[in-house]
C-alpha cells in the first residue's frame, strides 16, 4: 500500500469551513494532509485514523517562525501552505484553544484577499465579456449561424465559450463565497468548521468531468475534421458511394461527354471533383462537374454546349436543423435580387426553392444546393434533383 | 481595523494590559487569561493578528527576537491609549451606577 494518497481538490480551498471539515473527515479515515501538489491535488499521508481539528489561516505570507512557535505552544501544528492559506492541525487530545476567538479580528485577515479576488473577478469578467462579444460577432457576422454550425466552423469556439464561462463562474463563486464569509465574520458569526463538503464536492466533480469531456471534444474535433476531409476526382471509385448529383442525370442526353477542367491540383481536376467534410453536426459533400455535348451549341451561339453543375449536400446529424440551414444557404448563395427564390409547391420534397438555375431543397435530414448551368428544362433537372435526394435518404 | 483612539476591542485591551510586563506569545495568552480571571481566552490566531496590528499602530514594540520567539512590550503611545481606554471604561461604569441606585 502506498504511503501517500493524492486526491483532487475539486472545490476551491477558500470555502474555508468546508475545506477544514473535509480535512478533518479525511484524518478520521487515516488520511492526513501532507501538502498540496500540482494540478489541484492534495497529498495525504496514510496513518492511523485520528480525531483532529484542522484550521486555515489566511495570510499573504507563510507563517513567521515566531508565529509557528506560538501556535505550536498553543497546540496547533503548522502543516502546509497553498496560495494565501496556511493550514494547521491539532489532535483532539490536546484540547487546544480555538485558533481564532474573535470573528471580527479574523474578518480583517480576509480583507486583502477579498480585494485581490474582486480585482480578479472584474478582470476575468471583463475579458470574458470581450471574448463573448467577439464570439457573438463572429457567429452572427455573416448572418448564417446554422451554416457555420453545420460546417463545424464554430464548434470549437462554442465549446471554448463554455469552458471559459465555467472558469468565470468559478472565479465569481469563490469571490462571492469569500465576501459572504467576510461579512458574517464582521457581524461576529464564527466560521462553521463542520460545513458539509460531500454534496458540493460531488457537484464540483460532475461539473469538472463535464467540462473536461467538452474540452477534450473541443480539442479532438478539429483533428477529426482534418483527418476526415477528402478530395478526389469524380471518376475515383471511392466517389461512387458519395451523394453526388451527376450532370448526366440532369441533362439526360446520351451524347453528353465528360469535359476535363483546366486546373489540376495534386492530380485532382478542379472542375470534376468531389470533396467531403465531416463535422459533429453534418457530413458535407461538395461536387463540381462539367461536360460537353459535341456538335451542340449554346442558343446564343457562344460556343459548344458545355453544361455544369455544382452540388452542396449536407446530411445533418439532427434533422430539425434542416429548415434553418436551408434558409442560411439561401442567404449565403442567393445574391440576384432580380430572381427572387420561388417556392416549389408540387415537389415531393419537404421544401424546395428555385432561383434561376439554383435549387435550394431539403428532405429529411438532407439539405442541398444545386447550381446548374445548362439548358435542360427546369421540370426535368428539378425532378432529377428530387430523385437524387430520395435515393440518398 | 486601524486603531484611531476609539473604543478598543476586548482582546486589544487585555493584551496591552498584559504587556505592561514584557512578554512573549504563549505566555501572553496565559497572562490574558489570568488578568481577565479566566473570563477571556484568546486563541493564538487572534493573538497573533492583534499583536501584528498593534505593532503597525505603534502601540507595542518587539523588545527581543531570538528567531523562534518575540517578546513584546507596550510603547508610551500604547500606555497612553490604554490609560485613555481605562478612563473611558471607568466613566462607563460610573455612569452605569444608576443601575444600582435606581432611576434618576
Amino acid at each position: 500500500m502506498k504511503p501517500y494518497v493524492r486526491k483532487l481538490v475539486l472545490e476551491d480551498l477558500l470555502h474555508i469551513g468546508r475545506t477544514e471539515c473535509w480535512l478533518e473527515d479525511m484524518a478520521r479515515e487515516g488520511l492526513h494532509l501532507e501538502r498540496f501538489g500540482r494540478l489541484g491535488t492534495a497529498v495525504f499521508r496514510r496513518g492511523a485514523p485520528e480525531e483532529v481539528r484542522c484550521r486555515i489561516d489566511v495570510s499573504p505570507a507563510p507563517p513567521e517562525p515566531a508565529q509557528v512557535t506560538l501556535y505550536q505552544e498553543a497546540g496547533w501544528d503548522y502543516v502546509t501552505r497553498s496560495g494565501q492559506l496556511n493550514f494547521y492541525r491539532s489532535p483532539g487530545a490536546r484540547n487546544a484553544p480555538e485558533l481564532h476567538t474573535d470573528p471580527a479580528q479574523q474578518a480583517a485577515t480576509l480583507e486583502g484577499l477579498e480585494r485581490q479576488l474582486r480585482r480578479s473577478a472584474i478582470l476575468v469578467g471583463a475579458l470574458m465579456a470581450v471574448f463573448f462579444a467577439m464570439m457573438f460577432f463572429v457567429f452572427f457576422w455573416d448572418a448564417t449561424p446554422w451554416k457555420s454550425l453545420a460546417d463545424g466552423d464554430l464548434l470549437n469556439q462554442a465549446i471554448l465559450c463554455l469552458v471559459e464561462g465555467y472558469a468565470l463562474l468559478m472565479v465569481l463563486r469563490t469571490f462571492l463565497s469569500l465576501r459572504s464569509l467576510h461579512r458574517k465574520l464582521e457581524r461576529g458569526v464564527p466560521i462553521n468548521h463542520r460545513e458539509d463538503w460531500r454534496g458540493p464536492r460531488r457537484r464540483a466533480a460532475m461539473a469538472l468531468g463535464g467540462i473536461l469531456v467538452l474540452a477534450a471534444v473541443g480539442a479532438a474535433v478539429p483533428w477529426m475534421q482534418l483527418a476526415s476531409r477528402q478530395e478526389m476526382n469524380l471518376t475515383d471509385p471511392a466517389a461512387a458511394g458519395l451523394p453526388v448529383l451527376r450532370l448526366a442525370e440532369l441533362e439526360q442526353d446520351p451524347a453528353l461527354e465528360p469535359e476535363a477542367g483546366s486546373i489540376i491540383r495534386d492530380g485532382v481536376d478542379f472542375s470534376n471533383r468531389v470533396e467531403t467534410r465531416w463535422s459533429p453536426f453534418s457530413r458535407l459533400t461538395e461536387s463540381r462537374e462539367q461536360g460537353v455535348i459535341p456538335g451542340r451549341t449554346w442558343p446564343d451561339s457562344s460556343g459548344e454546349y458545355s453544361p455544369s453543375v455544382r452540388t452542396t449536400h449536407y446530411r445533418l446529424t439532427f434533422g430539425w436543423m434542416a429548415p434553418y440551414l436551408l434558409q442560411d444557404l439561401m442567404e449565403r448563395y442567393h445574391h440576384n435580387p432580380t430572381q427572387p427564390p420561388a417556392l416549389l409547391w408540387d415537389t415531393g420534397l419537404d421544401e424546395a426553392w428555385l432561383a434561376g438555375n439554383d435549387l435550394y431543397a431539403r428532405l429529411g435530414n438532407q439539405v442541398a444546393v444545386i447550381r446548374y448551368y445548362g439548358q435542360a428544362p427546369a421540370e426535368q433537372w428539378v425532378a432529377a434533383a428530387e430523385t437524387f435526394l430520395r435515393e440518398n435518404q | 481595523m486601524t486603531y484611531a483612539g476609539g473604543p478598543m476591542t476586548e482582546a486589544m485591551y487585555y493584551i496591552l494590559l498584559a504587556l505592561l510586563t514584557p512578554s512573549h506569545g504563549y505566555h501572553l495568552m496565559q497572562t490574558v487569561e489570568e488578568v481577565s480571571r479566566g473570563r477571556l481566552r484568546i486563541g493564538p490566531g487572534t493573538l497573533y493578528g492583534v499583536l501584528t496590528r498593534m505593532l503597525k499602530e505603534g502601540l507595542i514594540v518587539v523588545v527581543e527576537d531570538d528567531g523562534r520567539r518575540k517578546t513584546y512590550a507596550v510603547t508610551p503611545a500604547g500606555r497612553e491609549a490604554l490609560e485613555e481606554e481605562y478612563r473611558r471604561l471607568t466613566a462607563l461604569v460610573e455612569d452605569g451606577a444608576i443601575l444600582k441606585e435606581g432611576t434618576p
